[in-house]
């Protein structure tokens, strides 16, 4: 799921750079492209949102380790757990509150400025990729537990 | 509480946070979090959450990192990078000499190559370069 996200991500990466470039050029030739900024927000937004379960998965936030290193297994475990719980909650936390924002969104009937593109499907996204990373964190979770309590 | 020692305590429980191994961004991410519903209300807070993960995700001078980064991985795939180091050996080689820094600053990857004596003679070979 995390690996469908990230090439979701990867598009929306490629997609940014097609359109800035298109833009750039099409100026020139008194023809931009309308709603370019818009878009390209959007497509952040969804690069971002959408590439964060796969970093989780494979470790990839910057987080310092040498601290816990020094320390034997077991209150590693301990550390990881408590740290992954706070994740757990503001992400869990990020998902729900998405959600009542997107459907706020939705029943307000706000749009983007050129285009009138509506925002909640983006929104939608965030909350999506926010409840993937949730899933994420509970197995991490399950790891450090299983590193504190087992042998 | 004050405002100010509310803040100073933040500070501190963020530099724990931060050594503990969660990572930099969900960590001060909480801590505002947390923060905030402290000073104001939870309610408050959880309502600016989702404002400000939509704000700064659609924010569009930060759309310059991932494509910065995007533009790395094509220099690099495109083997510029590689070429750079190439073209410095050859021009630079039969010049001699060392890095000035080596005795001080072990550069990662820049040593070994610094200090095989061997690979200094032959400035034509190509070399296996750090990546």
């Amino acid at each position: 799921m995390a690996r469908r996200l990230y090439w979701v991500a990867g598009v929306a990466i490629v997609v940014m750079m097609l359109l800035t470039c298109a833009d750039v050029v099409l100026r020139y030739f008194r023809k931009p492209i309308p709603g370019t900024y818009e878009l390209v927000c959007f497509l952040g937004a969804a690069a971002v949102a959408f590439s964060m379960a796969h970093t989780s998965v494979e470790r990839g936030h910057v987080a310092v380790t040498f601290v816990v290193s020094l320390f034997p297994r077991r209150i590693q475990g301990l550390i990881e757990s408590i740290t992954t719980i706070f994740g757990l909650f503001f992400f869990s936390l990020i998902a729900w509150q998405s959600v009542i924002y997107a459907n706020d969104l939705r029943c307000s009937g706000e749009v983007s400025l050129t285009l009138e593109l509506p925002f909640y499907p983006f929104v939608y996204g965030i909350s999506f990729s926010a409840a993937i990373v949730c899933l994420i964190l509970l197995s991490e979770l399950f790891k450090s537990l299983f590193k504190l309590f087992g042998k | 509480m004050s405002l100010t020692t509310t803040g100073i305590i933040g500070i501190i429980i963020l530099v724990l946070l931060l050594y503990s191994k969660m990572p930099v961004g969900y960590a001060m991410g909480f801590l505002g979090l947390m923060g905030f519903s402290y000073v104001v209300n939870f309610e408050a807070g959880i309502n600016l959450l989702a404002r400000d993960v939509w704000d700064v995700f659609s924010s569009y001078n930060l759309t310059v990192i991932p494509l910065f980064v995007f533009m790395g991985q094509i220099a690099f795939h495109a083997g510029i990078s590689r070429r750079l180091y190439d073209s410095a050996y050859v021009l630079f080689a039969t010049a001699g000499g060392d890095l000035p820094w080596q005795p001080w600053v072990r550069v990662p990857g820049f040593r070994p190559y610094a200090a095989r004596p061997t690979l200094r003679r032959q400035p034509w070979q190509p070399l296996p370069f750090p990546k």
